[in-house]
């Protein structure tokens, strides 16, 4: 059973080859790929992270630094084994893509407002278990040369303020930790990483002696979020039966 | 093509997150590299809009990213593939119920029925192909898509999409015929609508 001649290579009439053909012209811009690899943490790094460097080195310095901060929070969690923290990084477009050329990617990863669909929607299989309360937010890289003086935090920093409040309780000093994390509610209001400052706050009242506090937030974030990835975590801080 | 998320434990140490990331990270550049260029045309041909196609394919590979323990070597196609149809799917839902939102390329499609001799316009063209796609059932528009514009064998296309190759080859048939009339409706209409353009 041989396939049958490809409309395009002469089975085709005259309208059908043209509609086709036009499919050809359609594809993506030369730097989506670079956009999406730089989304998913994983682009090169550095050198497209820094590309403004000198213009805005210390968003960039933090942006440089932080590819595989972002990963460790945004999604390391299944590239080295532990839960997804269940966020979507996504590049803002650059419109159409029919063969548009691509603009420099830019230094900063900025913040968004938490606005898209839940990216549990689509994982591949409706039985897979899904973080499903993991409030997935879109973050999106600039497409184009943005205005890089922007003094708005960007994902970086938030990244940044998490990892000294990790620190600090990694080091115990729940206190400290707890000052980072008062800092980072002040800096961060709906922070895209407010899930996992919430884990950590609740490690460091734990760690401070406050099991009372740490219980009731802990309570408080499985109630609304029973199916986030950090429940199970939150349930072992808090001494709560694990669900069956 | 049912995937799991093997079941870990939560709580990384500092640092620990880190372990073993190297060769994941690589692994998922890797399948980005390879199969990006083909994920983003699939979408756009199988419904995604051009202004959401880059979206959606972020949107398939972090999927990708989120459940890449549970991708086998060797099958990362065949994920991304099913992933893509998914996407493409709930963005088509999505659209659907935004329907008194057009689109700018809905807008520009309505506004401005092409005349025959428009179709060498490549936009226009697009957007008729665009048309007579969507008026295909699924199955058969994937198919199509994969054989005539992806170049693939029908052989291919029934491992990729896990159906015995009688049945691959019984869509594409299917789905010419399909196509087929589509473009035929569409000659139609210009015949009656652009004839005197």
């Amino acid at each position: 059973m041989s396939d049958p001649k490809r409309l395009l290579d002469g089975g085709g009439n005259e309208l059908e080859v043209a509609l086709l053909k036009s499919a050809r012209q359609d594809g993506p811009s030369a730097g989506a790929r670079q956009r999406a690899l730089v989304a998913l943490g994983i682009g090169t790094g550095a050198a497209v992270l820094s590309a403004k460097a000198t213009a805005a080195a210390g968003a960039t310095a933090a942006a440089r630094g932080t590819t595989l901060s972002l990963l460790k929070w945004v999604g390391i969690g299944v590239l080295g084994g532990a839960a997804t923290v269940g966020i979507a990084q996504t590049v803002t477009t650059a419109a159409p893509h029919e063969t548009v050329p691509s603009a420099p990617v830019s230094a900063s990863v900025r913040e968004m407002p938490r606005a898209a669909a839940p990216v549990t929607a689509l994982q591949p299989s409706a039985s897979a278990p899904t973080p499903a309360a993991s409030a997935p937010i879109r973050m999106f890289v600039p497409a184009v040369d943005p205005p890089v003086e922007s003094a708005r935090p960007t994902l970086a920093d938030e990244v940044a303020a998490l990892d000294r409040a990790r620190e600090a309780v990694a080091a115990g000093q729940p206190a400290r930790a707890l000052s980072v994390l008062d800092d980072y509610g002040r800096r961060f209001p709906g922070g895209t990483l407010a899930q996992e400052a919430t884990v950590l706050r609740i490690e460091a009242l734990a760690a401070s002696g406050d099991k009372e506090g740490a219980s009731r937030l802990g309570q408080g974030f499985l109630e609304k979020n029973p199916g986030s990835p950090h429940a199970a975590r939150i349930r072992t801080l808090i001494g709560a039966s694990p669900i069956p | 093509m049912e995937t799991q998320l093997e079941t870990r434990p939560t709580n990384p140490q500092p640092g620990q997150e880190l372990c073993g990331a190297s060769s994941a990270r690589d692994r998922l550049r890797r399948i980005v590299e390879e199969h990006y260029d083909f994920i983003w045309r699939l979408l756009r041909r199988i419904g995604v809009p051009a202004d959401g196609v880059d979206d959606a394919a972020q949107e398939v590979f972090l999927v990708a990213l989120r459940k890449l323990e549970a991708i086998e070597r060797g099958s990362e196609r065949s994920f991304l593939f099913g992933t893509a149809l998914r996407v493409a799917s709930d963005r088509r839902r999505a659209r659907a119920r935004s329907r008194e939102v057009p689109t700018a390329d809905e807008l520009d499609a309505a506004d401005h029925a092409p005349a025959p001799d428009e179709l060498t316009d490549q936009r226009r063209a697009r957007q008729a192909l665009d048309e007579v796609l969507d008026a295909m059932a699924d199955d058969l528009r994937v198919v199509f898509v994969l054989y005539e514009l992806e170049g693939m064998t029908s052989g291919e296309i029934a491992d990729l999409i896990g159906v015995p190759a009688g049945t691959a080859a019984s869509r594409l048939r299917r789905a010419r015929e399909e196509f087929s009339r589509q473009v035929k409706r569409i000659r139609a209409r210009l015949g009656r609508t652009g004839g005197q353009s």
